[in-house]
C-alpha cells in the first residue's frame, strides 16, 4: 500500500498542474473577452476573433485538464440516502463496483477521444478566422488526456478503497499540502 | 442502412428488392428551415412514394442525433446513412473547392444559383488530373453526393445604419458567417465580427455591432425580421450550399432502380426547393417593407462606393484563387467553371471576372 | 425481449445506479452508452463518444458558466457579499426572511443578465448559502431556494431555452423574451412565497446545531465607511452589467466576463489579490465548472439514447386520437414536457420534442408564442425535479448539501410553481400575450 500512496501523492502533482492550467485558462478567457468587448466598442472590430479562439481552444482547455482534480475533490454530485444507511464494508463494496463501472466508461471515452484526436490530426481540422484557417486539432489531444487522468484517479480511489474498511471517494490531500 | 426488423446497423442492405430498406437520415437543420421544408422533407416523401414503401426513412433533424460538422464521421462510422446536408462550407479545410459558391457576384438569385449548382455537381468538366469537381472533392472520400438547392443570396443587412458613401463602408461592422465573407469584408474595409448565430439577435438588436452578411429568406430562422431595417442588395455575397451525402459503400448496396428514383427525385426537387426560398424571401421582404425596412441596390450608393464594392468582389475572387492554388488546389479552374455556370443561368459578375482565363 | 420490457429494465437500472450512489454523470453516461448499444449495436456509439464531449464543451455561450462562477468567487473571496448581507440584515432589523427575499431577487436579476441556469445556481449558491445560514436559515431551505432562484435564468430573458424554442419553431425571439417577463416575475413571487413559508416553518422547530460551524469565520465589524463601499461596489457592478447589456456595449454572454473582471477589480481595490486569492478562486471555479460541464456532456449522450429510442415520438403519436379534446391535449402535452424535463437537460428536450409536438399544438389552435412560454416555465421547473435537476446538482456541488435533502425541498418549489404559474397562464393567457401585443 505504501507504494500506492507514494504514487498517488506523485499523481496529485499531475492533477494539480491540470487544475492550474484550466483555472488560468478561465482567467485568460475573462481577460480575452473583456479586451474583445473593449476593442469592438473602441475600434468596431473583433480584433482577435475571440469568439472562435474562446470556443475552440479556451473552453476545452478550461474543462479537460482539470477533470481528474475536480473528481478527486469530491464535488461530483450523487445520491447517498440509501448507501449511508449501510454498513461501511458493504458501502465500500458498492462504491468499488460503481467506480469500476465508471472506470470502464471513462476508459472508453479516453479511447474514443484518442481516435477523435487522431482523425482530427489526419484532417488537419481548423476554423476560419479573419479569412484564414487556424488549425485547432492539437487541442483535441486534451480530450483523451483529460479522460485518461480521470480514469487513473478513479483507479487510485478503487485501489485505496480495497485497502480500507470504508470507501475512498475523494482525495484527502489538500492543495495547501501540495503548495507547501 | 438497417433491414426492417433488424437492430444491427452494421449490416448493409441486401439487393433483394422485396425487402424494405430503412435509411437513417440526420440533419442539423431545424424542421422549419427552408432547406428542410423545400428539399429534404419532400424528397424523402417522394422517394417513399415512388418506391411503394420499399424505402423508408428514419429521420432526425435539429442536430437531434449528430451535431453540425460531425456528419462526415457519422457517415463513416455507420451511425447514419444520409447527411442532410453535409456542411461542406463550414469545413473549408476538408472541402476547399466547395467554397466557390460563396464567391461574390453582381446579380443572381436563388434559382440561378441552384441551377448552376446542380449543373456543377453533374458536371464532367475536368478541373485537374482528369478529375471533376465531385471526384476531386468527394470521390477520394468515398462519398456519393447530390446537390441541394443553394440558399438565397447573401446581402448586407443592418439595423439603423445605412450605406451611402465609401466612408460608411469603412465604419460598418458586420458579422461574417463564412470565410469568404471575411475576405470580402477585409477587402472593402468592413470590420468583421465573429459571433455565434444564436447570439446575433441580441447583439445586433442592442447595437453591439451594425449587422450581418445574411440571406433575407433565412431571417425568420433567427428572428432577424425584427432586427434588420436596412438591406443593401447591390452586391450578391454568394449562395450558401451543402451536399446531400452518403458513403459510396452504402449507396452501392442499394438496388439500382431505387438509386435511380433517389437521384431523379433529388434533381426534380432542387428547383422546387429554390422556389421555397424565393417565396419566403418575398413574404419576409413585403412584411419588412411594411414595417419600414429599406432595401437598396447598387444605384442607391455613390460612384466611389460602387467602385470600391466591385473592386472588392474582384479582389475576393483573386485572393480566393491564389490561396487555393497555393494549397495545390485548382482554384482558378474551379472559379471559372462556377462563373460560367452562373452566367449561363443568367447571373452577372464584374468585367474583370469575366476576363479571367 | 419486447421494447416495453427493455424500457422498464432500463428505468430500473437507472434507479438502481442512482440509489447505489453512482455519480450523476456516470449514471447518465452508463445508461446512454448501454441504451444505444442495446438498440443500435456497439458500432453506433463511436460517433457520440468521439465527438460529443468536445462538441458540448467547445461553446461560446457556455463561457457564462465558468465566468459567472469566477465573478461569484472574486466577490465572495473579497468579502463583499458577507458585508452586503450583514448590511441588509441590519437594515431589516434582524428579519432574516428579508435576506431570503433579497437572495431570490438577486437570482431574478442574475437571470436578467445570464442565460445559463446552472451557472446562476452555482454562482448564487456559493455566494448566498453561507450567508443565509449565518443569519438563521436552515441549509436545505437556503439551498433549495437558491436552486429555484438560479433556475429563474431559464425564463427571465435573455434565456437559452427561449432562444432555442425560437430557433426551432421560427417564433420571433424578441417576442418570446418580452412575453416571458410577466411569467418570470410571477415565478419570482411564488419562489419568495414558498421560501418565506418554509423559513417560518423551520423557525418554529429548533435549529439544528450547524450554527457554530458557519460562524467559524471571523466577521470584521461593519464600519460606516465599509458599508458605504459595499453599497458603492454593488451599485457599480449592477449598473455596469445592466447598462452594458441594455446599451449594447456587450452581450449577455460577455456580461459573464465583464462581471468577473469587475469582481477582480473590486478585490484588487480592497488589496485582497495575492497568490492565495488567485489559487483559491480558480480552484473553486474550475471544480464547479468541471462538475456542471461533465454533467452536460453525459446528459447529451443520455439524450442521444432517448433520441434513438424514439420514445418521445411514440408518446406523441399516442396523442393523435385525442385531437378533439384540446384542453386534454394541452394538459397531456404539459405532462409529457414535465416528464421529459424531469429526466433530460432542458435544451435537449426543446430541440428533440418541440418539432414533433408543434403540429399538434397548431392543430388545436394554441398560440405558439404562448405555448413556448409555457414550455419554458415547465423547463425551468424541471431544473428542480429529480432525478435530473441541474440547478439542484449545481447547488449541491457548491455547498456540499446532499442532493436528496435538496430535492425534498426543491420538489415543493417545483410543485407549487407548476400549480400556481402554469394554472394562471392557462386560465389567463393574456398574462403572456399582453406585453408582446403592446409592442
Ligand atoms: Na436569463
Ligand atoms: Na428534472
Amino acid at each position: 500500500m505504501r507504494t500506492v500512496d507514494q504514487a498517488y501523492r506523485a499523481f496529485h502533482y499531475v492533477k494539480y498542474a491540470g487544475l492550474l492550467l484550466s483555472g488560468t485558462t478561465i482567467f485568460v478567457m475573462m481577460a480575452f473577452i473583456v479586451i474583445d468587448v473593449a476593442t469592438r466598442n473602441l475600434m468596431g472590430s473583433s480584433v482577435f476573433g475571440s469568439y472562435e479562439i474562446t470556443q475552440y481552444f479556451l473552453m476545452p482547455l478550461a474543462f479537460f485538464p482539470a477533470l481528474a482534480y475536480a473528481y478527486g475533490s469530491g464535488i461530483m454530485p450523487k445520491l447517498e440516502m440509501l448507501t449511508n444507511r449501510l454498513k461501511p464494508v458493504l458501502r465500500r463494496n458498492i462504491a468499488i463496483l460503481m467506480m469500476g463501472i465508471e472506470l470502464v466508461l471513462f476508459s472508453l471515452l479516453t479511447f474514443y477521444g484518442w481516435q477523435y484526436a487522431l482523425s482530427g490530426t489526419r484532417e488537419q481540422l481548423g476554423f476560419s478566422m479573419k479569412g484564414g484557417i487556424v488549425p485547432y486539432y492539437p487541442i483535441l489531444y486534451f480530450i483523451p488526456l483529460g479522460f485518461l487522468l480521470l480514469s487513473v484517479e478513479i483507479l487510485f480511489l478503487i485501489i485505496k478503497s480495497f485497502g480500507q474498511k470504508e470507501p475512498a471517494l475523494e482525495t484527502k490531500l489538500e492543495t495547501a499540502e501540495v503548495d507547501a | 442502412v438497417e433491414q426492417s426488423g433488424g437492430a444491427d446497423s452494421e449490416d448493409s442492405v441486401s439487393a433483394e428488392s422485396d425487402e424494405k430498406i430503412v435509411l437513417t437520415l440526420s440533419s442539423g437543420l431545424s424542421t422549419a428551415n427552408g432547406w428542410w421544408e423545400g428539399y429534404f422533407k419532400p424528397w424523402m416523401e417522394e422517394v417513399e412514394e415512388r418506391t411503394d414503401g420499399r424505402v423508408e426513412f428514419e429521420y432526425y433533424a435539429n442536430q437531434e442525433l449528430i451535431p453540425i460538422n460531425e456528419e462526415l464521421q457519422a457517415l463513416e462510422n455507420g451511425a447514419i446513412d444520409i447527411a442532410a446536408p453535409l456542411w461542406t462550407q463550414y469545413d473549408p479545410q476538408r472541402f476547399p473547392l466547395s467554397e466557390v459558391t460563396m464567391l461574390p457576384l453582381l446579380e443572381s438569385d436563388t434559382m440561378i444559383a441552384t441551377k448552376a449548382y446542380g449543373e456543377l455537381v453533374k458536371s464532367d468538366h475536368e478541373l485537374a488530373d482528369g478529375k471533376t469537381f465531385v471526384e476531386m472533392e468527394f470521390g477520394d472520400r468515398g462519398l456519393k453526393v447530390f446537390a441541394t438547392p443553394t440558399t438565397a443570396e447573401y446581402v448586407i443587412s443592418t439595423k439603423d445604419v445605412t450605406l451611402d458613401t465609401a466612408d460608411d463602408l469603412k465604419k460598418l461592422s458586420l458579422r461574417s458567417p463564412t470565410r469568404v465573407h471575411e475576405i470580402f469584408a477585409n477587402n472593402v474595409g468592413i470590420s468583421s465580427i465573429s459571433m455565434p448565430s444564436t447570439e446575433m439577435f441580441d447583439a445586433i438588436n442592442r447595437g453591439a455591432f451594425h449587422g450581418s452578411f445574411f440571406s433575407v429568406a433565412d431571417w425568420t430562422g433567427y428572428g432577424m425580421q425584427e432586427v434588420f431595417n436596412y438591406t443593401f442588395e447591390g452586391v450578391n455575397l454568394g449562395h450558401f450550399a451543402g451536399m446531400w451525402a452518403m458513403t459510396e459503400e452504402t449507396w452501392n448496396s442499394i438496388p439500382e432502380d431505387i438509386q435511380e428514383i433517389m437521384e431523379e427525385a433529388s434533381y426534380e426537387q432542387i428547383p422546387k426547393g429554390a422556389q421555397v426560398w424565393m417565396d419566403r424571401a418575398e413574404v419576409i421582404r413585403k412584411e419588412a417593407e411594411a414595417n419600414g425596412a429599406v432595401f437598396e441596390k447598387m444605384d442607391d450608393v455613390d460612384e466611389e462606393t460602387q467602385q470600391l464594392l466591385v473592386q472588392g468582389i474582384e479582389d475576393t475572387w483573386t485572393e480566393w484563387i491564389e490561396e487555393l492554388e497555393g494549397n495545390g488546389q485548382p482554384g482558378k479552374e474551379m472559379a471559372m467553371l462556377w462563373r460560367d455556370l452562373v452566367v449561363e443561368q443568367g447571373g452577372t459578375v464584374p468585367e474583370a471576372i469575366m476576363d479571367l482565363e | 425481449m419486447s421494447l416495453g420490457v427493455f424500457y422498464i429494465i432500463m428505468l430500473v437500472l437507472f434507479l438502481v445506479f442512482l440509489f447505489a450512489g453512482m455519480h450523476i454523470h456516470a449514471v447518465l453516461l452508463s445508461m446512454g452508452v448501454l441504451g444505444i448499444i442495446m438498440l443500435e449495436g456497439p458500432g453506433y456509439i463511436t460517433s457520440f463518444m468521439q465527438s460529443n464531449p468536445y462538441k458540448v464543451v467547445a461553446s461560446y455561450t457556455l463561457t457564462t458558466i465558468p465566468l459567472f462562477v469566477l465573478m461569484a468567487q472574486f466577490i465572495v473571496q473579497s468579502g463583499i457579499v458577507r458585508d452586503m448581507y450583514a448590511l441588509v440584515y441590519k437594515f431589516s432589523k434582524g428579519k432574516s426572511g428579508f435576506l431570503g427575499t433579497l437572495t431570490v431577487i438577486i437570482g431574478a436579476f442574475l437571470g436578467a443578465v445570464s442565460g445559463s441556469t446552472t451557472g446562476s445556481s452555482a454562482a448564487l449558491g456559493q455566494v448566498a448559502v453561507p450567508e443565509l445560514r449565518r443569519h438563521g436559515f436552515r441549509d436545505v431551505t437556503a439551498g433549495s431556494t437558491i436552486a429555484a432562484a438560479g433556475s429563474l435564468s431559464g425564463i427571465i430573458p435573455p434565456s437559452i431555452i427561449l432562444i432555442l424554442y425560437g430557433v426551432v419553431t421560427e417564433t420571433p425571439i424578441g417576442s418570446l423574451f418580452i412575453a416571458a417577463i410577466v411569467p418570470g416575475i410571477m415565478m419570482t413571487i411564488v419562489i419568495i412565497g414558498v421560501m418565506l413559508y418554509m423559513h417560518k416553518a423551520d423557525q418554529r422547530k429548533a435549529l439544528p446545531d450547524i450554527e457554530e460551524e458557519v460562524e467559524a469565520g471571523e466577521i470584521a465589524p461593519l464600519t460606516p465607511l465599509r458599508a458605504l463601499f459595499v453599497v458603492l461596489v454593488g451599485t457599480v457592478i449592477v449598473t455596469v452589467i445592466f447598462g452594458g447589456i441594455y446599451s449594447g456595449v456587450f452581450t449577455p454572454t460577455e456580461a459573464g466576463a465583464v462581471g468577473a473582471f469587475l469582481g477582480f477589480l473590486t478585490a484588487l481595490l480592497l488589496g485582497k489579490v495575492n497568490k492565495k486569492f488567485y489559487v483559491e478562486s480558480i480552484t473553486e471555479t474550475v471544480k464547479i465548472t468541471t462538475m456542471v460541464l461533465l454533467i452536460m456532456v453525459t446528459a447529451q449522450i443520455f439524450g442521444r439514447f432517448i433520441t434513438v429510442s424514439k420514445l418521445p415520438r411514440e408518446l406523441i403519436n399516442a396523442l393523435g386520437p385525442l385531437i378533439e379534446y384540446p384542453v386534454l391535449i394541452l394538459a397531456l402535452l404539459s405532462l409529457i414536457y414535465f416528464i421529459l424535463f424531469m429526466f433530460i437537460e432542458g435544451g435537449a428536450v426543446i430541440i428533440m420534442a418541440t418539432p414533433v409536438l408543434l403540429p399538434i399544438v397548431q392543430e388545436i389552435n394554441v398560440d405558439i408564442l404562448w405555448f413556448g412560454i409555457l414550455v419554458s416555465v415547465i423547463c425551468t421547473i424541471g431544473l428542480l425535479t429529480p432525478p435530473v435537476g441541474l440547478s439542484v446538482f449545481a447547488v449541491s456541488g457548491v455547498t456540499g448539501i446532499s442532493i436528496e435533502r435538496l430535492f425534498a425541498r426543491s420538489m415543493v418549489f417545483a410543485v407549487v410553481l407548476a400549480l400556481v404559474v402554469c394554472s394562471l397562464m392557462i386560465a389567463f393567457p393574456a398574462l403572456v400575450t399582453w406585453l408582446p401585443n403592446l409592442m
